[in-house]
């Protein structure tokens, strides 16, 4: 991957849109309250999006397998999967009403 | 839904935008200055130049025409023995017998390994039609990725030309894509299973005075005392 035409996007190598979204997701995870639980979700629906783009790149373009980008794609579906947690946990997506009766948005922050 | 959740489905939107849109960047192989930055990383070029310098070289070959001993070297562009043998075996060969007029290197490119091998070959091979198959050959091993990782893309490809003294790009692109430059690998493909190799680099080292073959990672003092063993 880090030889092949794929390994950079308009001059910016993978590894520092790869840093840079672990260094969000990271600042999501200490984030309180519904805009940590919308950056973690962002980043890492972006993360395991473009990860499964890596993961055909690697099986039917350049035909080699990346573990770096396999180990990451593993990461990014378990990111996504605590973002989803957090986001049903704290009721992000019930109507205005029901969320204000049972806001606990503080709490699972 | 509520506002949160409307929040939600909008980023989820715009994220998914983004990704797709830097997917496709990334297909279409970024803007020119992606282009020019990996052109400007092609390492070699004035190392080959300086090693050509002043000798003849034809086709895929280097040294004088009337040299009395052959040395073909079959190679794959992705061997990284062939590598070593380029920048650690080669050099004292060039300078010592081939400058001298004993000896004339000609490079078999050979694609066992994979994919980046055709694609080597063939820019080789186009090269070779200007004559500078022996330059272009040296100048890609000093830009060897790893095999079958996908490295021997076009714009290596081309950048290595780039970096090829005396040849025209554009003839060179024309001419990769061309039934001359494939026919060239089938034949240096038919040369090598006529020469029984088996494994790259392997020099068949003929003269006046019998043949010699050598295999795999051999030293310049080897080829050197090969080629006074024929001559």
């Amino acid at each position: 991957m880090q030889n092949s035409e794929y390994a950079q996007i308009a001059g910016v190598s993978l590894s520092y849109l790869g840093f840079i979204t672990y260094a969000l997701m990271l600042i999501s995870a200490f984030l309180p309250g519904f805009p940590g639980r919308l950056l973690g979700l962002v980043t890492s629906v972006g993360g395991l999006l473009f990860s499964l783009w890596l993961l055909y790149a690697e099986l039917f373009l350049i035909k080699a397998i990346c573990p770096w980008c396999v180990a990451s794609l593993v990461v990014m579906v378990l990111a996504f999967a605590v973002a989803i947690w957090r986001i049903v946990k704290a009721g992000d997506l019930r109507s205005d009403d029901q969320a204000k009766a049972t806001d606990a948005d503080g709490a699972t922050g | 839904m509520s506002r949160k959740g409307w929040l939600i489905g909008g980023a989820v939107v715009v994220v998914i935008a983004v990704v797709v849109a830097l997917i496709v960047v990334s297909v279409s192989g970024g803007d020119s200055s992606s282009s020019e930055a990996s052109t400007s990383e092609i390492k070699g070029g004035a190392t080959v130049a300086a090693l050509v310098k002043g000798l003849p070289q034809a086709e895929f070959a280097i040294g004088k025409p009337s040299a009395p001993v052959t040395v073909r070297e079959f190679v794959d562009p992705q061997c990284p023995v062939c590598k070593a043998a380029s920048e650690k075996t080669l050099p004292a060969v060039i300078k010592g017998p081939v400058k001298d007029g004993t000896a004339r290197l000609i490079i078999e490119p050979l694609t066992f390994i994979g994919s980046d091998s055709s694609s080597a070959a063939l820019a080789i091979a186009a090269a070779a039609q200007q004559d500078r198959g022996f330059a272009y050959t040296e100048i890609l091993y000093a830009n060897q990725g790893q095999e079958n990782s996908g490295w021997a893309t076009e714009e290596v490809l081309t950048g290595i030309a780039r970096a090829t003294p005396g040849l025209d790009v554009a003839a060179w692109t024309t001419a990769k894509g061309g039934e001359a430059a494939a026919n060239a690998v089938f034949a240096a493909s038919d040369r090598g299973q006529g020469a029984g190799v088996s494994a790259t680099p392997t020099f068949v080292i003929k003269g006046p005075g019998g043949s010699k073959v050598l295999t795999g990672a051999v030293d310049s003092a080897e080829v050197i005392s090969a080629i006074e063993a024929v001559s």
